[in-house]
């Protein structure tokens, strides 16, 4: 259905991939030369990690997260009425919505929100809803909206991180701070922080198709806020994985109260 | 207490800043907010995945563009000539007043008017798009993205599209003639030239007398209309003025000239830019 | 002075016993008291000997309207059963998005709340002061201007100019002197300090 509110141009358009295969084809080696695709060496690594809280000045929380080339922006905004009389409760309620930004991956996206971003969607809210106190804001409701600036893989987990640094950076009241981190399965190996094209691997004959796995930790409380797989493997490798990136979840958390601690101190000076 | 009357009669508050000459943020009436822009390197984007993107900060407001490109049929009254397809998307993460959904009202008009920007200026020569004609052509999708909105998001979204557009690098595309195949070729790239460099000027008119530059969203919200004036340094392209209050034939004169002034100041910042990465958005923020 | 300390969510702040209580912006579990919020560390010690620890945020805290809060509201609809206004800040706090609120002609006054006439004590546009009744419905929140410092701090004449008020229930605009009905509230000390910048 065409979109009459925006500009369009022409109805059909390729990408110009389409003619160009070697580029999208999905590659079953994850390894060449013992590195991994980005250049990473151990499957155990995680890409260089930066965060930032407090930039959009019209948020009443914000957060931008990079884990090397992905970027995504996060703003909360509430606690405020709740939009509809019907949902009406003594209990606090948080609404999440993930949009990928048109140019952000390989192949343009469209504008409208499609299937996946809604699954997302869902998966960030049962994500943050366990962190959050949401007895402190009764019959009101808080708005967290992320935006995937580019897509290199962990888009999820990335969102995840972003989205409990927004909430802390808002002063809404949380039991801990929520850290995500993705691991893909490939065939024997379990790639941590997957980049794109390791999300993308294709299968290697004669092994399980393998999967992907996104979990949503509090470090200090020990618990864990969400757990998204989709894929086919076996169960030890699963808790393998899950394992892998319970370790990498401790890891990021110092770096995730760094930069709310910065924030919190530079606002403390610039007041 | 400033803050309590700034909430409840915000206009008694900025009429007494105005009768001293000054503005709240401590510019003058003709001062734009400090602009910053990041282009990216020259091999990639600050978008690796976009074929050329920019970003800008306007004070606190925010914009991203990002140019993809895509292949597609000409028109057939315009067998030589590409698109450029331009959106501005005010999402929910910009301001608490604009709800995820369709395009409110004023990010059509927005859209609307970097058409019109881009189409009057001519600054992208449409046959440069052409790869085979009648065959097929470059189209170049635009998309701008609002991340915090402050006011002027106007001018803030034509300098990152010029920007962006400055630095777009698309890979090459051959059509065979004999066997009708279309091959891309990702080692070799085309640079996209641009004709001239359209630069907006937009002014608040305050209480029908007094024309402030570049205005935050709460004098926008408080002014009686406004004017833009896009130039690309030696014409005028565009000049809008959605109604509002009228205006003398001196008034718009000072608009003109600030418009011009402004596009040498984005000029140089654009030549400078060059070769950033992202990290306007985490350099503090401007103090309101 | 040493720098307060910055905490964040999920971070241990003290073991609970019986001389630690938790305060604002920390909750309790296991024993153990840990911060809700990111801000500074806020240790009160009171009388009987126990200590109260508590993390304050700077600047924009979540303020929610809570019971008995005083909170300053613009009012927007007036009919003879209630007044309906937008609460824009709760005590000093300002709101981001202003909530909805709701004043019933019963509780405009502490005396002779049936025979009020809402349209002689509020009208569109003022600026009150009133105090949270309840969280009300999922509409608006119930609030209570019937005490004597309560009621309208600002509002405009007929004319245009600002309103001086003249006694307890009556307001006279200076331009064209007429006078005109309003609820008003009384100022008091604290409050004439808050004004006085």
């Amino acid at each position: 259905m065409p979109d009459t509110r925006r500009i369009t141009g022409p109805e059909e358009t390729q990408s110009p991939f389409a003619f160009c295969p070697q580029f999208l084809a999905q590659s079953a080696e994850a390894f060449s030369d013992g590195k991994r695709r980005d250049g990473r060496k151990a499957e155990a690594d995680h890409r260089p990690v930066f965060l930032k809280a407090g930039l959009i000045s019209q948020a009443k929380g914000s957060a931008f997260a990079e884990l090397d080339k992905t970027k995504v922006v996060c703003a909360v905004y509430g606690p405020h009425e709740v939009a509809r009389r019907e949902d009406f409760s003594m209990q606090g309620q948080i609404s999440c919505e993930v949009k990928f930004a048109p140019f952000s991956c390989r192949v343009r996206r469209q504008h409208v929100q499609d299937g996946r971003e809604k699954d997302l969607s869902t998966q960030l809210l049962e994500a943050l809803e366990p962190a959050v106190r949401l007895d402190s804001f009764p019959k009101s409701q808080v708005d967290v909206f992320v935006t995937v600036l580019e897509n290199d893989g962990s888009a999820l987990s990335a969102a995840i991180t972003c989205a409990s640094l927004a909430l802390a950076d808002a002063g809404i009241e949380m039991y801990d701070l929520v850290v995500a981190c993705t691991a893909r399965i490939h065939g024997t190996s379990i790639l941590v922080d997957p980049s794109f094209s390791e999300e993308n691997l294709k299968t290697v004959s004669g092994e399980k198709p393998g999967g992907q796995v996104t979990l949503g930790f509090m470090p200090s409380l020990r618990q864990v806020s969400a757990l998204c797989y989709h894929g086919d493997t076996d169960l030890d490798v699963l808790s393998q994985a899950t394992q892998r990136c319970q370790d990498t979840c401790h890891k990021l958390y110092q770096v995730v109260q760094d930069t709310l601690v910065k924030s919190v101190e530079q606002r403390m000076n610039n007041s | 207490m400033a803050d309590e009357v700034r909430t409840a009669q915000p206009k008694e508050f900025y009429r007494k800043y105005l009768e001293q000459g000054v503005r709240p943020d401590n510019r003058e009436l003709g001062e734009f907010r400090p602009t910053v822009l990041d282009i990216g390197s020259k091999n990639g984007s600050c978008i690796s995945t976009a074929e050329g993107s920019a970003l800008i900060r306007l004070g606190n407001t925010i914009v991203i563009c990002g140019i993809k490109g895509e292949l597609a049929e000409p028109k057939t009254e315009t067998p030589t000539e590409g698109y450029l397809v331009p959106n501005v998307e005010l999402s929910a993460v910009c301001s608490p007043q604009f709800r995820p959904g369709p395009p409110s009202e004023q990010a059509q008009v927005l859209s609307q008017f970097v058409a019109n920007v881009l189409k009057n200026s001519q600054c992208v020569e449409l046959e440069d798009l052409c790869i085979a004609p009648g065959k097929m052509v470059w189209v170049l999708y635009a998309d701008l993205i609002c991340l915090d909105y402050d006011g002027n998001v106007a001018d803030a979204c034509v300098l990152a599209l010029t920007a962006a557009l400055s630095n777009t690098s698309l890979p090459v595309v051959r059509v065979d003639e004999e066997t009708g195949k279309t091959e891309t070729d990702f080692k070799e790239e085309k640079k996209i030239q641009l004709t001239c460099t359209p630069i907006s000027a937009t002014s608040a008119i305050f209480e029908d007398n007094v024309l402030l530059v570049d205005p935050t969203r709460q004098e926008e919200e408080l002014s009686t209309g406004l004017v833009t004036v896009v130039t690309d340094g030696k014409n005028i392209c565009s000049l809008e003025k959605p109604g509002g209050s009228p205006l003398k034939d001196q008034q718009m004169r000072l608009c003109i000239e600030r418009a011009f002034q402004r596009h040498t100041e984005a000029c140089n910042l654009i030549t400078q830019s060059q070769g950033s990465t992202l990290s306007t958005l985490t350099s503090p923020l401007v103090d309101r | 002075m040493a720098a307060p300390m910055v905490k964040v969510p999920g971070q241990r702040l003290a073991r609970k016993d019986e001389t630690t209580k938790p305060g604002t912006g920390t909750y309790e579990q296991n024993g153990f008291i840990y911060s809700s919020l990111a801000g500074c560390v806020q240790k009160e010690t009171s009388s009987d000997g126990s200590v109260q620890i508590s993390v304050i945020t700077d600047v924009q805290q979540t303020v929610v309207p809570s019971v008995e809060a005083i909170v300053t509201a613009r009012i927007t609809n007036v009919t003879p059963r209630f007044c309906k206004c937008s609460i824009l800040t709760v005590g000093k706090i300002p709101l981001k998005e202003p909530f909805r609120g709701m004043i019933r002609k019963e509780d405009v006054r502490a005396t002779e709340k049936d025979k009020v006439e809402t349209y002689k004590c509020f009208r569109p546009g003022d600026i009150v002061v009133a105090r949270v009744l309840s969280l009300g419905d999922s509409q608006s929140y119930l609030l209570t201007t019937a005490e004597n410092e309560l009621g309208v701090v600002i509002a405009t004449s007929e004319a245009g100019a600002s309103l001086v008020p003249i006694s307890w229930c009556k307001m006279q605009c200076p331009r064209t002197l007429a006078e005109e009905f309003r609820k008003v509230a009384r100022v008091q000390q604290e409050f004439l300090q808050y004004t006085d910048t």
